[in-house]
C-alpha cells in the first residue's frame, strides 16, 4: 500500500500470517500456538446483513451483536433489528475467542438498508 | 531527531515503548527512528504490520535474511521513456490501441483471482490465479511491459505469503515482462520502527528473490526518515548496475507526505547521479518540487485509462501550456484513452523541455483544470 503519515484505509485490513518457509505451524502472533492460519482466516474482514428500514435503522447508527442461545441478535440499543445466521453466529463466536470482535453500523445501499460489520481487535 | 519534518505524537509513550528505542536493533535501526511513532506497537493479531512486540518476529527476519539491506541486485535491463501509462485489464481485454512503446500494469490487473471487495472491505480469495497469457494480447505485442507490484496490503501480503504455492516468480518470469518492481510493502512513519525497517527489507528481498528467476528488477523504495534514506543510498552505491528505482506515491496527498517524497527522491538522486526514478501516481502539479532533477524522473500513472473509462477527455493546449479535462465526453472509450495518453505525453514532454511555466486555471469553463 502506501507510506508517509496518512491513515491506513479502513477497508484494507489483513492479519499477516507467519512465513510458510520458517515453520510447519502456521500461526498468528500473540499467545504462542493458540491460533492457526486456518482458524484466523475464518474471521472474515467484514460482512453485512439486510435489515428492515425503520426509524432506528438510519445510516451510521451503531449496531451491536448480542448472543442469544446459539445465535447472535442484531440490536440498536435495546431494540432487536435482526438475527445472524447460524453460520455467521459460529464465526463471530469463534473469533471472539481469538480476541476479534465485530463492530457494526447501519449503511444505506442501492438494494436497501444493511447492518455492516467490520472485524476489530477485541 | 532526524525526521524530515515534525510530526506531533498523540501519545508520548509509544516511541519509548517501541523496542527499537532501547537500541536493540542499532545500528540497523537507529533509536531516533521511533520519534514519530503515534501508534502502539502492541499488535497481537499482526494487523497489516509485524511489530517489535511480535512473538514470531524472528521468523519474519529469518525469511528475509535479517534487517540489513545487504542483498545484491544486478543491472536493470531496460531503457524507459519519461512517461509510462499504466493500463488496466479492461484496456488490454477490450483491445484499446496503445500508441506507446512502454506500458505499465499493476499486480491487480494480472490476476483473475486474488482479492475481492465485499461488504466494504477487501477479502482474500481462496485461490490466486494469474492471467498468464495477458502479454500475448494483440495490443501489448511488441511493447515493453513493466509490472508494478503495488496494491492494497490485503493483496500484497496475501500474494507474498502464497508466492511459492502459486509458483508466482516462475510464472512472472514466463510472462515476459520487460521489468518487474519490488513489492510495495507499506511504511508509515507513525507506526513501529521495526515494522518500517522490516517492510523496507521485505520489499528489497522480494526484488532479490524475483531476480533469481531472471526477471529484470526495479527496486521499490520507501523511506520516511533520513536514516532510511541513507541506508538506501549506501545500498545503491554498492549496486551501481541498478539504473532505476520506483516509488508508489498514490496514497501520498498531504503536504507533509509530498515533502517527504521529494526530500527522499532529491537526496537519492543527488548522491547517485546515474540513477533515475519512476514515480507512480505522483501528481504532476507537484513536479516543480523536483525541478532540478526533471530529466531523471519518469512518471507512471493510470490517468489516461481511468479517465477514459469515466468518460473524461484530457485536452492539452501547447500554446497556453495547460492541460484540462472535459467531463462526460460522448466519445468512445478507446478514442478517449488514445487522446488522453497523447495529451499527457505532450504535457510531460513540455515539462521536461521546460516549456511549461505555470498551470492556468480556466474559470467558468466547461473544462476543469487537470491537477
Amino acid at each position: 500500500m502506501g507510506s508517509g503519515t496518512g491513515n491506513r484505509k479502513s477497508n484494507d485490513n489483513i492479519f499477516i500470517k507467519r512465513p510458510k518457509v520458517a515453520t510447519s505451524h502456521i500461526g498468528i502472533g500473540g499467545a504462542e500456538g493458540v491460533e492457526t492460519a486456518e482458524d484466523i482466516s475464518i474471521c472474515i474482514p467484514s460482512f453485512e446483513i439486510k435489515v428492515n428500514e425503520t426509524v432506528l435503522t438510519q445510516p451510521k447508527v451503531k449496531v451491536i451483536l448480542q448472543k442469544k442461545g446459539e445465535q447472535y441478535i442484531l440490536q440498536i440499543g435495546e431494540n432487536e433489528i435482526g438475527i445472524l445466521s447460524k453460520q455467521l453466529s459460529k464465526i463471530v463466536m469463534i473469533c471472539s475467542g481469538m480476541g476479534i470482535k465485530y463492530k457494526g453500523e447501519i449503511i444505506k445501499q442501492k438494494g436497501g438498508i444493511y447492518a455492516r460489520f467490520f472485524r476489530v481487535p477485541g | 531527531m532526524q525526521g524530515f519534518l515534525e510530526f506531533p505524537g498523540n501519545n508520548p509513550s509509544y516511541p519509548v515503548s517501541c523496542e527499537v528505542a532501547k537500541g536493540l536493533y542499532a545500528p540497523l535501526i537507529d533509536p531516533e527512528e521511533t520519534a514519530c511513532i503515534t501508534v502502539s506497537c502492541n499488535n497481537p493479531l499482526r494487523e497489516n504490520i509485524i511489530t517489535c512486540k511480535d512473538h514470531y518476529k524472528e521468523e519474519f527476519l529469518q525469511e528475509v535474511n535479517g534487517l540489513e539491506l545487504n542483498v545484491p541486485l544486478s543491472t536493470t535491463q531496460v531503457d524507459l521513456p519519461p512517461y509510462i501509462p499504466i493500463v488496466d485489464y479492461n484496456v488490454v481485454r477490450d483491445g484499446y490501441p496503445i500508441n506507446h512503446p512502454v506500458v505499465g500494469i499493476s499486480l491487480w490487473d494480472i490476476l483473475s483471482e486474488g482479492i475481492y471487495m465485499k461488504a466494504g472491505c477487501w477479502h482474500e480469495s481462496k485461490e490466486i490465479k494469474l492471467r498468464e497469457q495477458l502479454l500475448m494480447s494483440p495490443n501489448l505485442k511488441g511493447k515493453k511491459v513493466i509490472l508494478f507490484n503495488a496494491g492494497p496490503d490485503s493483496l500484497i501480503e496475501s500474494i507474498w505469503y502464497r508466492r511459492n504455492e502459486v509458483r508466482l516468480f516462475h510464472k512472472l518470469s514466463n510472462m515476459g515482462f520487460a521489468a518487474v518492481t519490488g513489492f510495495n510493502f507499506s511504511v508509515f512513519e507513525q507506526e513501529c520502527a521495526f515494522a518500517q525497517a522490516l517492510n523496507i527489507k521485505r520489499s528489497m528481498f522480494s526484488a532479490h528473490e524475483m531476480e533469481k528467476y531472471e526477471i529484470s528488477i526495479i527496486p521499490h523504495v520507501y523511506a520516511v526518515n533520513n536514516y532510511q534514506t541513507m541506508r538506501w543510498i549506501n545500498w545503491f552505491k554498492k549496486n551501481q548496475g541498478v539504473k532505476y528505482f520506483t516509488m508508489n506515491c498514490q496514497m501520498q496527498k498531504s503536504e507533509h507526505d509530498i515533502a517527504q517524497i521529494t526530500a527522499t527522491v532529491k537526496k537519492i538522486l543527488k548522491h547517485l547521479p546515474h540513477l533515475h526514478v519512476i514515480l507512480q501516481g505522483f501528481r504532476i502539479k507537484e513536479l516543480y518540487h523536483l525541478d532540478n532533477f526533471i530529466e531523471r524522473i519518469h512518471l507512471a500513472d493510470k490517468i489516461p485509462a481511468k479517465y477514459a473509462q469515466m468518460g473524461k477527455e484530457i485536452i492539452y493546449n501547447p500554446e497556453a501550456a495547460y492541460m484540462a479535462v472535459k467531463m462526460m465526453s460522448k466519445k468512445r472509450k478507446q478514442f478517449l484513452f488514445d487522446k488522453n495518453l497523447k495529451s499527457r505525453l505532450q504535457y510531460i514532454e513540455a515539462i521536461q523541455q521546460k516549456n511549461v511555466i505555470q498551470f492556468i486555471d480556466i474559470p467558468n469553463s466547461p473544462l476543469i483544470l487537470q491537477f
